[in-house]
C-alpha cells in the first residue's frame, strides 16, 4: 500500500461548480479523506450538466469527484446541520465555495466553527475573495478572466475585439493555488497548533498571473497591448500552419546559434541566406515576412513531423494537441499522466491524474462517489451511529 | 524545527533554495509569499532572467527588469557558480540547511555535478528537491526543447484559444512555466507534511507538458472518455468557438463606450432577469427561449439581440444592473480598470514596493488571504549576489578573505 503524504487528514466539502472541487480532489488524491456533504434534493450543478439521468456520470464531475466520499444530508433539517457539526469535530479542514452566506445561514461561519472545533482551518472561495463592494457577485470562470485584466488582452494584436479561449483555466489554476495556500496552513499549524481562515479571490488569481505586464503599467504608464502569439524580442517566434485541417506547430528561436539549428533543420533553403533575416534585430524586423517562409516549409509536414525535425537538430518546437493526441501522448503514457479507473456505471473510463510524481508519496485517485455513496459508512465509522439510528434519520427525511 | 513557535508566516523559517529559469520563478516567489526564506542562487554574471523586458524606462540594466522584479519579490540573492568543485562544495553546505530545492536544469544535469537527490538525500536526510523540467525526468520526450508559447501547445490550450478561422491564440503572460511552478509548490508542500509526520525528503518530479494539461484542460480527457455514456454537446472535440463561452448568452457584447461585457447565462431565472431588464422584447418572449438546449441551437440569434441592446449601455451601468439583479454578467476589464476596480483594493491587493533601482511602485500582490498568517511583502526582488556576506559569511561563516578569492576565481 502506498504510503499518503496527507495521511490522517479529513476534509468536510461543502464544493460545487469547478474551483471547491477540483481543490478538494487534488487533497484527496493525495490521501486526505474528503467527506462531500451533497444532497438528493439539491444535486450538484455539474453532476447534472449532461442531463437529470446522468449525475453519476457526467465528466465534469467525474472527475472533480475523484478520490471523495459522498454523505447526503438535508441541510434545512436541524438534526442534518447537527451531522454537519459532529463531522466537523472530527476533521481538520473545511472548503466551500457555495455563495456568500449560505454558510452563514446555516450556522458554519468561521466564528460558528472555531467553537466546535477551535483549530479548524476554513478555506472560502466566493469568485472575488472576501470582503469589498462587490464579494456577493455571482461569478462564473469567464466572468474572472474578464474582470482580472486577462481576457482583454488575449488577441491577436491586429484584432480589436477580444477573443480568449474555451478553456477555462481560472477555475484550475486558481483550485490548485488554493491547495497549496492550504498546504502551507497545515504546516503551520503541524507546528503551532493554530487554525485559521483563509480565502482566495479568482480574480486577483487570475492577475497574478500577468505580474509584469500590470508593472510595465504601474511603473512605465504604459497601456498593456496584445501580443498574440508574438514576442517583442525573439523571431521566429509564432504559431505555424502545418499540412492538414487546423492543424499547428508552435515554434520559438532566441538567438543566432538556435537560428543556425533551424536552417539546418529546414534544409538550408536559399531565403534564409538573405540579409534581412541575418541576426537577431532583422529577423525581429521582418518576422512577418520570415512567419511566411516558415509556413511554406511547415504546411508540407504534420505538426508532429514539424516537432520531431526541429527537435532533432535541438530546435524548440512545440505540436498544438488535441485531446486525442494528449491521451495517445508517448510522453504523458510513460509518466502514467492519463489514468483508467473503473467506474460502476460507465466502466473503464479516462482521467487526467497528477503531474507531479513525488518519489516517496506518490498519490494516487479513486473513482468518483455515487451520490451519497458513503453515508452509512460515515455516519456509523466516524460518529459512531448504530443502523436504527441512521435508518431513523433516513425516515426521517435528514438524509435526502 | 518542530518546537511551537510564535511566528506570523506560514512557512516562516522554511528555506528554499532557487536553481530556476523562467519554470521556476513563480514557484520560489509563492513559496516566498507565504514566508519561507527563498535564497536565489544566480551565477556570478547574473541570472538571464535579468534581461527579459519590460525595464523600467525602457533601459536594459539588471537591476531593472520588471519581469525579474515581480517574479523575485521577496527572494535573497547569492551569486554560485555551480560548474566548479567549490561550487558545488558551497551548494552542499548550504543544502545542509535547507528544507526544499528547487531547480530547472535539463534532466541529469543535477547529476552530472554530483548534486543528485540521492547525493543530497546523503548530506541532509529531510531535503526535498523539487524538480521542474519541460517533460519529465523520463520518456521519450525527455530532452526536448521548450518555451512557454511550445509548451502551451503541447499541453492541449493552444488549440482550444482563440478564434476558428484564424490561428490559434496563445494567452498572455507565461502560464505553461507559471502551471509547472504552481505543481512545483504544491508538490513541494506535500512533501513537506509528509516529513513533518515521519522526517522523511522525497525528490518531487515536475512535467511542465502534464501540468499545462492539469492547470487548463484537465477536464478534456474525461469528456472525451465519458462522451458515450454521457455527452457534454454534440461534438467529442469541440472546436475553438472564438470568444463563445458557457452559457446563451455567453459571449462578449459591445457596450456605449466602446467596451465589452461578458456574460455567462446558464439558468431559467437568469435568463428571464435578463430579458425583464432588457424590457421583454417579443422576440425572446417564448417560453422556449428559456430552455438551454433551445438557445444553444440558436446561439447566433440569441448573441444577436444581446448585442443590439447591450450596445446602449455603458460597462459601468450594465455593471450595476446586472449586480443587482444576480445575472452572470462583468465588464471585460484592461489591467489599467482592474488596477483602479474597487473590489481589489478594499482588499489591497495590490501593494506598494519600494525597490532602489526602480523606486516605488504598486505590484499586484497574492490572491489569496490567510487571518493568521497573512502573506506579506517584506523585500523587493534582491540585487545581484545582495545576500552573499549575510549567507556566506554570516551564514557559512567562510572569511572574508575566502570570499575575494572565491570572488576573484569566478566562483561567487
Amino acid at each position: 500500500m502506498e504510503k499518503k503524504a496527507l495521511e490522517g487528514v479529513r476534509v468536510i466539502d461543502f464544493t460545487n461548480g469547478a474551483v471547491g472541487t477540483i481543490c478538494t480532489r487534488r487533497l484527496g488524491s493525495f490521501g486526505a479523506d474528503i467527506i462531500r456533504i451533497e444532497s438528493k434534493q439539491y444535486i450538484d450543478s455539474m453532476r447534472l450538466m449532461s442531463g437529470p439521468d446522468h449525475f453519476h456520470r457526467t465528466a465534469p464531475f467525474t472527475s472533480a469527484g475523484l478520490s471523495k466520499k459522498s454523505i447526503t444530508v438535508n441541510m434545512k433539517e436541524p438534526k442534518g446541520v447537527e451531522i454537519v457539526k459532529k463531522l466537523v469535530k472530527v476533521s481538520d479542514l473545511f472548503i466551500e465555495n457555495y455563495g456568500l452566506g449560505v454558510m452563514e445561514s446555516w450556522g458554519l461561519d468561521y466564528p460558528d466553527l472555531i467553537k466546535i472545533k477551535p483549530d479548524i482551518i476554513m478555506f472560502r472561495t466566493p469568485g472575488l475573495g472576501l470582503g469589498g463592494p462587490r464579494s456577493m457577485q455571482r461569478t462564473q470562470g469567464p466572468l474572472l478572466s474578464s474582470l482580472g485584466g486577462l481576457y482583454h488582452l488575449w488577441r491577436h494584436p491586429e484584432e480589436s475585439r477580444p477573443i480568449g479561449s474555451q478553456v477555462i483555466h481560472p477555475d484550475f489554476y486558481a483550485a490548485n493555488t488554493a491547495v497549496m495556500v492550504i498546504l502551507s496552513a497545515l504546516d503551520y499549524h503541524a507546528r503551532t497548533g493554530k487554525g485559521q481562515l483563509i480565502d482566495l479571490s479568482q480574480a486577483e488569481t487570475v492577475s497574478s498571473l500577468m505580474g509584469p505586464i500590470y508593472l510595465d503599467y504601474t511603473v512605465n504608464n504604459r497601456i498593456p497591448e496584445p501580443l498574440g502569439n508574438h514576442s517583442s524580442f525573439a523571431s521566429p517566434y509564432g504559431v505555424y500552419r502545418c499540412k492538414g485541417d487546423d492543424k499547428w506547430c508552435a515554434i520559438t528561436v532566441f538567438n543566432d546559434d538556435e537560428w543556425k539549428s533551424f536552417c539546418n533543420a529546414i534544409g538550408n533553403p536559399a531565403w534564409t541566406q538573405e540579409e534581412r533575416f541575418d541576426d537577431v534585430l532583422q529577423r525581429v524586423k521582418h518576422s512577418n515576412e520570415l512567419d511566411t517562409f516558415i509556413e511554406e516549409w511547415t504546411t508540407q509536414y504534420t505538426p508532429n513531423e514539424v516537432m520531431e525535425i526541429l527537435q532533432k537538430e535541438g530546435v524548440t518546437a512545440g505540436a498544438a494537441l488535441t485531446t486525442e493526441d494528449l491521451i495517445q501522448d508517448p510522453q504523458l503514457k510513460e509518466r502514467g499522466y492519463v489514468v483508467e479507473l473503473d467506474h460502476p456505471e460507465a466502466g473503464k473510463k479516462s482521467y487526467s491524474s497528477i503531474p507531479m510524481i513525488l518519489s516517496e508519496t506518490p498519490g494516487e485517485d479513486f473513482c468518483c462517489p455515487m451520490l451519497g455513496q458513503h453515508t452509512e459508512e460515515i455516519l456509523s465509522g466516524l460518529l459512531n451511529m448504530k443502523t436504527n439510528e441512521i435508518n431513523q434519520l433516513a425516515e426521517d427525511g435528514i438524509l435526502a | 524545527m518542530s518546537e511551537h513557535q510564535n511566528f506570523n508566516k506560514a512557512l516562516e523559517g522554511r528555506r528554499v533554495l532557487e536553481l530556476s529559469d523562467g519554470k521556476g520563478l513563480y514557484c520560489g516567489k509563492m513559496l516566498a509569499e507565504l514566508g519561507a526564506d527563498v535564497i536565489k542562487i544566480e551565477k556570478p554574471e547574473g541570472d538571464p532572467t535579468r534581461k527579459i523586458p519590460p525595464f523600467k524606462d525602457d533601459i536594459p540594466h539588471s537591476e531593472k527588469s520588471l519581469y525579474f522584479a515581480y517574479y523575485n519579490l521577496n527572494k535573497r540573492s547569492v551569486t554560485l557558480n555551480l560548474d566548479c568543485l567549490d561550487g558545488q562544495k558551497i551548494f552542499k553546505k548550504l543544502a545542509e540547511t535547507a528544507d526544499i530545492v528547487i531547480e530547472t536544469f535539463s534532466p541529469g544535469y543535477m547529476k552530472s555535478i554530483g548534486l543528485s537527490y540521492p547525493e543530497l538525500k546523503e548530506i541532509n536526510n529531510g531535503i526535498i528537491m523539487v524538480s521542474i523540467t519541460n517533460f519529465g525526468q523520463s520518456g521519450p520526450y525527455r530532452d526536448y526543447k521548450a518555451s512557454d508559447l511550445t509548451a502551451f501547445a503541447v499541453g492541449g490550450p493552444l488549440l482550444q484559444s482563440g478564434d476558428p478561422e484564424k490561428p490559434p491564440c496563445a494567452c498572455p503572460g507565461q502560464l505553461a512555466y507559471d502551471s509547472a511552478s504552481l505543481f512545483g509548490a504544491q508538490g513541494a508542500l506535500f512533501a513537506l507534511y509528509h516529513r513533518n509526520l515521519t522526517g522523511q525528503g522525497q525528490h518531487v518530479d515536475v512535467s511542465m507538458q502534464a501540468s499545462v494539461v492539469s492547470a487548463t484542460v484537465d477536464w478534456g480527457i474525461p469528456a472525451y472518455s465519458f462522451w458515450d455514456v454521457a455527452p457534454l454537446g454534440s461534438e467529442r472535440m469541440p472546436k475553438r468557438q472564438g470568444s463563445k463561452g458557457a452559457g446563451v448568452p455567453g459571449d462578449i457584447h459591445p457596450t456605449k463606450d466602446n467596451g465589452w461585457v461578458r456574460t455567462v447565462v446558464l439558468s431559467p431565472w437568469q435568463f428571464r432577469r435578463l430579458t425583464d431588464w432588457m424590457g421583454n422584447p417579443d422576440s425572446l418572449a417564448d417560453e422556449v427561449w428559456e430552455n438551454f438546449i433551445f438557445r444553444i441551437m440558436n446561439r447566433d440569434f440569441v448573441e444577436g439581440v444581446m448585442d443590439e441592446w447591450s450596445v446602449n449601455y455603458t460597462k459601468e451601468e450594465l455593471r450595476e444592473g446586472a449586480f443587482e439583479r444576480g445575472i452572470p454578467m462583468v465588464p471585460v476589464q484592461s489591467p489599467a480598470e482592474f488596477f483602479n476596480d474597487p473590489q481589489p483594493n478594499a482588499r489591497n491587493y495590490f501593494v506598494e514596493v519600494n525597490h532602489a533601482e526602480i523606486g516605488k511602485h504598486y505590484y499586484p500582490g497574492a490572491p489569496y488571504r490567510l487571518s493568521e498568517t497573512p502573506w506579506q511583502y517584506y523585500r523587493p526582488a534582491p540585487m545581484l549576489g545582495e545576500h552573499n556576506e549575510d549567507i556566506y559569511q554570516n551564514g557559512l561563516g567562510l572569511s572574508k578573505n575566502e570570499i575575494i578569492a572565491l570572488r576573484a576565481n569566478g566562483v561567487i
